[in-house]
C-alpha cells in the first residue's frame, strides 16, 4: 500500500501542527500543511484540524476559525477529516459534529495525562484545553451516524456522558479532545496515541 | 445607493438547559455569602455593533447573520438583538 498522505491545517494560533506532522511521518505517513486561507482541491487520504488556541480562542474557541476557506472547504464525504482539540473545537463550531465543547467545569485549563476508554481498552493521552467540556443539544443529541469513540474513564471537565470523542461515520468525520499526537515517541513516555492513529489509519 | 447608519446591540444568553457554572457561582455566592432572599441572575454577553446598511431590514438581517455565524453557538445560546437607526 502506498504511503497514507495527510493534509494538517493550520490557522493563526495554531500550536500543534509539528507534532502531528512529526507523529504521522513517524507511522511512516507523509504530510503537508495547508494554510487557512487556501481552498483545499488537492486529494488527501485524511485531512488532520490541529490543535492550538486558533485566533487566540477569541468569542469562543474555534468559532472564528470555522469561517477560514480551508474549513468552508474541507472534502466532506469524500476524506477522512479529523479534529484534535482545537480541531474538534472547530468542526463543531461548524456544526460537521454535534455538540459544542465550553468552559471546563472548573472554569481551568486542564494539561494533564488522563485514561480513556477505547474500544473495550483503557489508553493513556494528554489532554491540554480550557474549554474541553462536551455537550450536546439535550433535545438533538448525537446524530444517527455519530458514536462515542473515547471516554474519559474519569469526567475531568464535565463533558456530557464523559465525551472525549466522537465519530460520524457516514461522513468520515472525527473529533477528539485529547493530543494523540503526543503519545506516540516513546521518549515522552506515553505510546498509546498510536492506537488512534491506527484506528484512523484502518478507517479511510 | 444611499445607506444609512445602524446601531445593533446584541445580547448573548447560555439557554436554561445548560449549566452555566458562572452564573450557579454568582447565585450561590450571593445568596449564601450576601444572604440576599430569592436571588436569581444570568450573566450574558452585550456586544454594540455599528454599520451601514439600507435600511431597518437589511440591518437587522447583517446583526442576525453575525450573531448567528459569529457571537453565538445555537447548541447552547439564544440571543436578542436591539436595532436603532443613528441620526447624526
Amino acid at each position: 500500500m502506498s504511503k497514507i498522505k495527510a493534509g494538517i491545517v493550520t490557522f493563526l494560533g495554531t500550536n500543534c501542527e509539528r507534532d502531528t506532522k512529526y507523529a504521522l511521518e513517524s507511522l511512516g505517513w507523509t504530510a503537508e500543511y495547508i494554510w487557512q486561507d487556501d481552498i483545499i482541491n488537492k486529494q488527501y487520504d485524511v485531512i488532520f484540524l490541529p490543535g492550538g488556541f486558533s485566533y487566540g480562542d477569541h468569542i469562543s474557541s474555534g468559532r472564528i476559525a470555522k469561517l477560514s476557506n480551508a474549513v468552508k472547504s474541507l472534502p466532506v464525504g469524500k476524506t477522512m477529516i479529523v479534529g484534535i482539540c482545537n480541531g474538534f473545537q472547530i468542526l463543531c463550531e461548524s456544526k460537521l459534529l454535534s455538540g459544542v465543547l465550553t468552559h471546563n467545569e472548573n472554569m481551568k485549563f486542564i494539561s494533564k495525562v488522563v485514561s480513556l476508554d477505547f474500544f473495550c481498552e483503557t489508553i493513556k493521552i494528554p489532554i491540554a484545553h480550557h474549554q474541553g467540556n462536551f455537550t450536546y443539544s439535550q433535545k438533538n443529541g448525537l446524530k444517527t451516524d455519530e458514536k462515542i469513540i473515547m471516554k474519559y474513564k474519569e469526567n475531568v471537565n464535565g463533558s456530557d456522558d464523559n465525551i472525549a470523542g466522537i465519530y460520524n461515520i457516514k461522513e468520515k468525520i472525527i473529533g477528539m479532545m485529547p493530543h494523540p499526537e503526543r503519545a506516540v515517541f516513546k521518549e515522552l513516555g506515553l505510546t498509546d496515541g498510536k492506537k488512534i492513529f491506527e484506528f484512523i489509519k484502518n478507517e479511510i | 445607493m444611499n445607506t444609512k447608519k445602524f446601531k445593533a446591540i446584541i445580547t448573548v444568553k447560555i439557554k436554561p438547559t445548560i449549566k452555566d457554572i458562572k452564573t450557579i457561582t454568582l447565585k450561590e455566592a450571593v445568596s449564601d455569602l450576601l444572604e440576599v432572599k430569592n436571588f436569581n441572575c444570568s450573566i450574558d454577553t452585550q456586544y454594540n455593533l455599528t454599520y451601514e446598511a439600507e435600511d431597518m431590514k437589511k440591518a437587522k438581517a447583517i446583526a442576525q447573520m453575525i450573531s448567528d455565524e459569529i457571537l453565538s453557538n445555537s447548541v447552547i445560546e439564544n440571543y436578542d438583538i436591539s436595532m436603532e437607526e443613528i441620526h447624526e
